[in-house]
């Protein structure tokens, strides 16, 4: 808080030897303003120039004369002035410790002034000791200017640091260029790892995952869709079990490592994969890993092209109730997919052998010499992975069209 | 005086012996050892009386269980598959014709079983739709022909045909012999149509046979072979048939207690050990009743003119009490 100063009683010999002081305040300034920048030359950064380290030595020189000589010399310009330096330094993300060091290198040397000039005055000791208090006084009132500017800097380095983040966020999921992400993430402090993991958390309209739930690895950033996250791909086991205590109700759906470059793209699979699980054609996890669904994320990035396969290739389960269309294709893909026995399907869907066989003689019925079409089989095997989940949820969409194209 | 006394009164022991009812004994050992229990002396006077025997269909020249006897799939390579999904079916049936049915496979994961009576059953197979019951039911032609035809329907199309008949024992035409041989009428009694009937009865050598499957004309065809002057034995499951069974002089049937005769199973041969071992026992009786009486005589006569004393007389007494009971015991054995 900014005070007005009452005048400083000092003995009148005191007075007297500051009084020649006030004519040689801007060399002395300029003395030790160079004797702190030389020792500190390599903890000052940017943020503290000579200047500023000139003009901080010389008004605070200027005022205490001025309160010593008994002037009325308001605090706020040099109050304002040592909170400045505080407050950049903090937003700078500077240790403050480079400020102290300053201060008391400055309290030495114009210690050392004073006490030249009290033995060429030939000062008593208790003008000397009054001295010492004013000026100790007076450091510490700066100190204190100095504490309030670093806490306000800091306050402000985190909201600062928060926005950073949360734009970088943003240049990630947007595709930004390469420099433009690097040049964010510098900014916000993140270093931009080789391969990233990009997840989606799927939480309530007023829920958030709080910054600190998470490590700083991690840049977290609500979206309508849900809250990304996005951690260096070798953090993801962690960054995940962060989610899962921080929101231990939301699903989380994570993506495979990609580059910085393809995190936008992670972000659609990511959330494509989130509502093919409330599609129900990935089972609902809390915890959903995209590698193992890459087939249906792939195949429903085309929903138009993967419904007209389906009318094309499935031809012959149309006239098929929607239960058999069901187990049959079910049975189909499992065959497709594993080329096992018909004991070691059936162990698979849960039925007798012999139902296997069943289905597998009326499969050949229905599709023929198709079946030994190895491009015809390809396509096949991607369509029903993709498609048979989305029927036995109960979405029939894929037939009722084609008999309504077919009426 | 004393001695002759009491020789005329040793020499009587075989006859006295042979008053015992050892032949009926013996047959009632013999009997229990073979399943079958004599439900009081009257049941083994009857059992002997009887002339006719009404032999049910259940249990009596079949093995009370029926079997498929043929298997025939729409499509000839649906085989095995028209048995699994027929036979996983009516593993929730207590039909005579489900169970057969459901040996033919293993039981299979079910859902949405309903019996429809009079028609069939239906339910989900692995989640496939299956019906089995009345071709008719099925909208499937009907066939003619022995035994009880059902269709077969999977995934909502016609997919084959299972005929289901009598399971016939092994033994059923020699055990129907055995019966014969003992001077007994047979009549088998089926609740069963006139043509698997009358198959059975000629493949179990049977030449009467009535199809009859309402209790009241079941019972009335017993009274009818009474009252022309039968002595008719009744051999059936108790279940369902109280009324023919208490109609007959004598009832055959599979029971823990109660009268008649109680058998452990109603095998036709078992049914014959039980007549063979009435009439055996008849006629054991009567051996030992003969030499005991002739023992008895010889022995008075000559204790009487003093040709024999105490002793002789015992030791022939003793002799004439073995030979009693040898005829009595080993006439039961067959």
């Amino acid at each position: 808080m900014t005070q007005m100063h009452q005048p400083v009683g000092l003995p009148g010999s005191v007075v007297w030897m500051l009084k020649s002081l006030e004519g040689e305040v801007r060399a002395v300034a300029a003395r030790v303003a160079r004797t702190i920048v030389e020792i500190l030359a390599d903890d000052t950064g940017p943020e503290v120039s000579d200047h500023t380290v000139f003009m901080a030595v010389h008004s605070a020189l200027a005022h205490f004369v001025d309160l010593s000589m008994g002037r009325e010399a308001p605090y706020v310009a040099i109050d304002d002035h040592y909170r400045r330096i505080g407050y950049r330094l903090a937003a700078a993300g500077r240790d403050r410790v480079v400020v102290d060091q300053a201060l008391h290198v400055a309290t030495t040397e114009v210690w050392d002034e004073l006490r030249k000039r009290a033995a060429a005055n030939e000062l008593s000791a208790a003008a000397l000791n009054a001295i010492n208090e004013a000026v100790t006084g007076y450091v510490e009132h700066l100190t204190h200017q100095v504490d309030l500017g670093f806490e306000a800097g800091s306050e402000a380095r985190d909201q600062d640091a928060g926005v950073a983040r949360a734009r970088l966020v943003d240049r990630l999921l947007g595709g930004a260029e390469q420099g433009e992400v690097e040049q964010q993430a510098a900014i916000a402090g993140w270093e931009v790892p080789d391969e990233l993991t990009v997840m989606v958390v799927e939480i309530g309209e007023r829920q958030r995952i709080a910054r600190d739930a998470l490590d700083d690895v991690a840049l977290t950033r609500r979206r309508p869709t849900g809250q990304v996250v996005i951690c260096p791909a070798d953090q993801a086991d962690t960054v995940t079990e962060q989610v899962r205590d921080a929101v231990p109700e939301a699903r989380v759906v994570v993506c495979w490592p990609v580059p910085p470059g393809d995190v936008a793209a992670a972000w659609r699979w990511v959330n494509r994969a989130l509502g093919l699980v409330r599609a129900k054609v990935i089972p609902a996890r809390p915890v959903i890993h995209c590698r193992r669904h890459r087939t249906e994320i792939w195949l429903h990035a085309e929903p138009v092209m993967r419904r007209q396969l389906a009318q094309e290739l499935l031809q012959p389960l149309f006239a098929e109730t929607p239960n058999s269309r069901e187990i049959l294709s079910e049975t189909l893909l499992v065959w497709l997919e594993t080329r096992d026995s018909a004991p070691a399907i059936a162990a698979r869907l849960g039925v007798h052998p012999q139902t296997v066989r069943y289905r597998w003689k009326r499969i050949n019925d229905l599709f023929g010499e198709a079946l030994h079409d190895p491009e015809f089989v390809v396509q096949l095997t991607l369509l029903l992975k993709a498609s048979v989940p989305l029927w036995v949820a109960g979405d029939q969409s894929d037939f009722r069209r084609y008999q309504e194209l077919t009426r | 005086m004393s001695g002759q006394l009491a020789a005329l009164l040793v020499a009587l022991v075989p006859e006295l012996v042979a008053m015992l009812p050892v032949a009926r004994w013996a047959a009632v050992r013999r009997a229990r050892a073979a399943g079958i229990v004599f439900g009081g002396p009257g049941a083994m006077v009857a059992a002997r009386r009887v002339d006719l025997v009404f032999l049910d269909r259940w249990g009596t020249v079949t093995t009370g269980e029926l079997v498929v006897t043929s298997i025939d799939p729409l499509q000839a390579d649906d085989d095995r598959n028209l048995r699994w999904f027929a036979a996983a079916l009516e593993h929730a049936s207590d039909h005579p014709v489900g169970r057969a049915i459901a040996r033919l496979a293993a039981p299979g994961r079910l859902s949405r079983v309903e019996e429809v009576p009079g028609s069939g059953i239906g339910g989900s197979v692995d989640r496939h739709p299956v019906r089995v019951g009345r071709p008719g039911w099925l909208g499937m032609d009907e066939r003619e022909g022995l035994g009880v035809t059902v269709g077969v329907e999977v995934d909502h199309r016609p997919f084959g045909y299972l005929t289901v008949g009598d399971e016939v024992r092994k033994d059923a035409a020699g055990s129907v012999r055995r019966l014969r041989d003992l001077g007994l009428d047979l009549v088998l009694l089926s609740d069963d149509n006139a043509r698997n009937t009358e198959d059975l009865a000629g493949r179990a050598g049977i030449e009467q046979w009535l199809s009859a499957d309402l209790p009241e004309k079941r019972e009335r065809l017993v009274r009818e072979r009474q009252e022309s002057g039968h002595v008719v034995a009744v051999a059936a499951r108790a279940e369902g048939n109280a009324g023919l069974l208490a109609a007959a002089d004598l009832a055959l049937t599979v029971a823990t207690s109660g009268a008649g005769v109680l058998v452990a199973d109603l095998d036709a041969g078992r049914l014959a050990e039980a007549f063979g071992l009435a009439r055996q026992a008849r006629r054991g009786a009567a051996s030992a009743r003969w030499l005991g009486g002739a023992f008895a005589a010889a022995g008075v006569v000559l204790a009487a003119v003093g040709v024999l004393g105490v002793v002789p007389a015992a030791v022939v007494a003793l002799v004439g009490v073995a030979a009693t009971l040898v005829a009595a015991t080993r006439s039961g054995e067959r």
